[in-house]
């Protein structure tokens, strides 16, 4: 449990936990700080003081206390034993983590995900494939919840009843990009968290962002890097892995996009390959656990084409659905396959829809789903 | 001495007779034009002085009045000109008629030469002056094929003062305008745009078929380059044939707006207008000072094009719902009124992302989740509701397009297009309305008699796709066309089947 005066000094942004250990070293504990502060007395970089006073008011941590009793929030100290242990081992740990939900943050198996947020439907696949993997193998799957391939591990993680850290760059009660509202209810409700070491109400400032990255890598045991251009922000979070002695992996894209500028040159460079949740428990040597099968929706590119029989269906249904397997097929090429007139194929296309056999995805393309 | 002659002024699509009244006295000299002109008729005084002289004739020096009946209606435009030059050369003694009691209308700007140039409205003009009983009309040369196929009046195409004066004198009688019937000029008529010349695309094409049948409006999406916009314009060739009374209702507003280039007469393909998508609610919808038509009224009988959706303006798009659904505009100004039809079919076009590529095989989308919905969210909801097929359109690949595989011409489709339209006409001969499209979800369950099987299906079909009502009836109207197409009374379940296909791109990209 925080007590009052912690609120204080984790809502103090520029207080580094270094600055924090020598005033501790001083004053004793957070209560001897603030009155050391209060009469003038505290020693200690000047910068650091200052904004320390800035912020010494009861009044704003009553606001403080109030705006985490309303989204539930608690804040854990680097001295909790809630706090997460890899990341307290760090120099430049987080002096406090806002945290909302029930998420077990000292659970020792962390993977974080992370990569960009122009991403394409491959990456966003595979990287919720693989956090779906991961849940499988009991692992908790930490990112950033930025759009793209963030938001597809965290929810990947999540929607397949997986807890799920989001760590965030801004308070946590605070809904960045929006359309995280949403997400972030339906990760709590699966177990999972939010956590920051921004206090509640902290804009989503853009200093704010490659900050946050430190704490993805640093409680997690490894980090896997799905999609990323040239000068994406996953290169900080790579960075940060690599200073903190993090396991790096990167999933492979295909050669000619832009977007597997980053990966393929970490792997270059000698990062671990991730084609799947085994690569990573193997490299992690985290091999007790069960090996990870994952149904079909999350990994459907992986699984065989379905061959099931199809009761129910007409002769001529059956051969457009034989024509399809889980490799996309647009209109016109399935047309020529099949050789049905256009009217006929249409109407075949939304009778084998309707019966959940086939999908159909951007640019008319359809696939077999079972 | 006072002279009269006949012209007639223009108020929305409607001709009103003009009476030119000029006097010429003893006096001062002076040239006085009364009866509310506006400023390019008081202009009349130097180009008809200048034409005058020019043609060989003498501008009287004296007391010239010039009067326009009636006196309460503002006249606006030079097509006064060659009437003012005429009755002024009859007051003058200068020109004796032939036939003086013939009803005679005359029309026609002037130029400083004694030229006689062309005027906007001609043919909303001359309709309504043969109504009234005007048997002759002297005319632009410019403007006569435009009413080459008016019945009951005889088009004496002009194009120099002295020829007009030529011919009322009986000295030189121009040889009217032969007549051109409806008939000849469709029988000529090719569509400018080939369907036979898109090669593949069988999936758009039958989209377009179904639309064109039905006078569903259409969405197209689909990257840049997939051929949207080289498909809309083959519709034209598409729709069913005109009719003559269509033709003259379509031709009669763009002659108003003066967008008939010379030379050419009644409309023959249906129009096919793409206002840009920088274009203002005004000219597309209509109005200004002079309450002019707007592109969606030059657009009646044929195709609305709105390329690029989503850069289109919200309010411009907002101001075209209400005459999307009328039919019709109404157009009203100080000293102006006007009502132009405006029934059209519209049809748009966009990518499905920003940057064009979401979803394409060929290139890859740079959008984020967030961008695609922000752009898609630029299209209003209300505007998406009067769409009733939405259709993707991928690039064909250039292997295929360089084939040389025989494809079907518009000519066969627009057969099957007649055939279906035939049957909707028959249908709804007691609606009170002319295609699928103008459905009201009253008369659809009457028009559609659906079996037990497609009532089935298309219950699944609501649960699976999560139909709104608005979709449900559009899914129905698409099917009764398809139906139509088919030649089937019923609406049966393949059909209710082939029309869920054109409108799933809610569920993708509009969650
Ligand atoms: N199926 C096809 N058959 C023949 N030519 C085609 C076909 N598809 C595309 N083309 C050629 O490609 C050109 C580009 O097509 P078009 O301008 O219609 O694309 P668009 O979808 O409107 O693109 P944008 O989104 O950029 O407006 C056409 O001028 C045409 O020559
Ligand atoms: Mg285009």
């Amino acid at each position: 449990m925080h007590n009052r005066y912690d609120l204080w000094l984790a809502g103090t942004e520029s207080l580094t936990a270094q600055a924090l250990d020598q005033l501790l070293g001083w004053h004793g504990d957070a209560q001897g700080i603030w009155r050391a502060v209060g009469d003038g007395t505290a020693q200690g970089p000047a910068s650091v003081l200052k904004a320390l006073r800035a912020h010494r008011s009861e009044s704003l941590l009553d606001e403080m206390a109030q705006a985490m009793a309303d989204t539930d929030t608690r804040l854990i100290m680097r001295d909790d034993p809630a706090y997460p242990p890899l990341l307290r081992a760090l120099e430049d740990a987080p002096i406090g983590l806002f945290v909302r939900g029930a998420a077990d943050l000292t659970f020792p198996r962390h993977v974080a995900i992370v990569g960009s947020r122009r991403c394409t439907r491959y990456g966003m696949q595979n990287a919720a494939r693989i956090a779906a993997e991961l849940v499988a193998c009991d692992v908790h799957v930490v990112s950033g919840m930025a759009r793209g391939i963030d938001t597809a591990a965290n929810m990947g993680c999540a929607d397949a009843g997986g807890v799920s850290v989001a760590v965030l760059g801004c308070g946590a009660d605070v809904a960045y990009p929006p359309e995280n509202e949403e997400n972030i209810q339906r990760l709590l409700a699966c177990g999972g968290a939010v956590v920051t070491e921004y206090p509640p109400g902290a804009l989503p400032l853009a200093h704010r962002f490659p900050r946050r990255n430190r704490i993805i890598s640093g409680m997690c045991s490894a980090l896997v890097v799905v999609e990323a251009a040239e000068r994406s922000g996953a290169m900080i979070t790579v960075r940060c892995a690599l200073d903190q002695g993090r396991e790096v992996f990167a999933l492979p894209g295909p050669v000619d996009s832009p977007n597997s500028k980053m990966p393929l040159q970490i792997l270059r460079e000698g990062a671990a390959m991730a084609t799947c949740a085994q690569d990573i428990l193997e490299n992690l040597r985290w091999l007790d656990a069960p090996p990870a099968v994952v149904d079909a929706p999350c990994a459907p590119d992986i699984t065989p084409a379905p061959q099931a029989d199809l009761p129910g269906l007409s002769e001529d249904q059956r051969r457009v659905a034989q024509c399809l397997s889980l490799e996309p097929l647009g209109f016109e090429e399935l047309r020529g396959r099949t050789g049905f007139s256009v009217p006929a194929l249409n109407s075949h296309l939304t009778m084998l829809e309707i019966q959940e056999i086939i999908e159909q995805l951007p640019g008319r393309m359809y696939r077999r789903i079972r | 001495m006072l002279a009269q002659l006949l012209s007639y002024g223009l108020m929305g699509i409607e001709g009103f007779p003009v009476t030119v009244e000029a006097y010429v006295s003893g006096g001062l000299p002076m040239f006085e034009v009364v009866g509310l002109p506006d400023a390019a008729v008081k202009e009349a005084r130097e180009r008809v002085r200048a034409a005058l002289v020019n043609s060989g004739y003498e501008m009287p020096v004296s007391r010239i009045t010039v009067n326009l009946a009636p006196g309460d209606v503002r006249k606006e435009g030079p097509a006064f000109d060659l009437t003012i030059a005429l009755a002024i050369l009859m007051a003058s003694g200068q020109l004796h008629c032939a036939q003086a009691d013939e009803e005679r209308l005359v029309l026609g700007q002037l130029a400083l030469s004694g030229e006689v140039t062309g005027v906007r409205g001609v043919l909303p003009m001359v309709i309504s002056a043969r109504d009234r009983g005007v048997r002759e009309a002297l005319l632009p040369r410019d403007n006569a094929a435009e009413v080459a196929c008016v019945e009951g009046v005889r088009v004496i195409p002009v194009a120099t003062l002295a020829e007009a004066v030529g011919h009322l004198s009986g000295q030189t009688p121009v040889v009217p305008q032969p007549q051109v019937p409806y008939a000849a000029l469709q029988a000529d008529w090719q569509p400018h745009h080939d369907l036979s010349a898109v090669r593949g695309q069988s999936g758009a094409k039958r989209a377009l078929e179904i639309a064109a049948a039905g006078g569903h409006n259409l969405l197209m999406i689909g990257p840049p380059g997939s051929g949207k916009t080289m498909l809309a314009r083959c519709l034209p060739g598409i729709l069913p044939d005109m009719t003559f009374e269509e033709a003259l209702e379509t031709t009669r507003i763009h002659s108003a707006a003066g967008v008939v280039a010379a030379g050419c007469g009644l409309l023959a393909e249906r129009p096919f207008r793409a206002p840009h998508h920088t274009a203002s609610a005004v000219a597309l919808v209509g109005g200004g000072a002079k309450a002019k038509p707007g592109e969606i009224s030059l657009a009646h009988g044929g195709v609305l094009f709105l390329d690029e959706l989503p850069e289109y303006n919200r309010p411009t798009l907002e101001a075209m719902r209400q005459p999307l659904e009328d039919g019709f505009v109404s157009i009203a100004r100080i000293n102006a009124q006007a009502r132009y039809p405006a029934r059209v079919m519209m049809v748009a076009a966009m990518n499905p992302c920003p940057c064009g590529h979401y979803g394409s095989q060929a290139q890859q989308c740079r959008c984020t989740q967030h961008d695609i919905r922000r752009y898609l969210d630029r299209i209003s909801g209300p505007l998406l509701d009067r769409i009733d097929l939405q259709m993707e359109v991928e690039a064909v690949p250039v292997r295929e397009i360089a084939d040389n595989a025989p494809e079907e011409a518009s000519a066969a489709v627009r057969s099957r297009v007649n055939a279906a339209r035939e049957r909707q006409r028959a249908r709804y001969a007691q609606a009170g309305i002319h295609c699928n499209a103008q459905l009201s979800a009253k008369q659809l369950d009457a028009a559609c008699g659906l079996d037990e099987e497609g009532k089935a299906l298309l219950f699944r079909a609501v649960e699976r796709y999560k139909l709104s009502m608005r979709a449900y009836s559009r899914v129905l109207k698409v099917a009764r066309t398809v139906a139509d197409l088919a030649g089937e009374a019923r609406v049966r379940a393949p059909y209710i089947a082939e029309a869920i296909q054109y409108r799933n791109l809610d569920a993708k990209y509009w969650h």
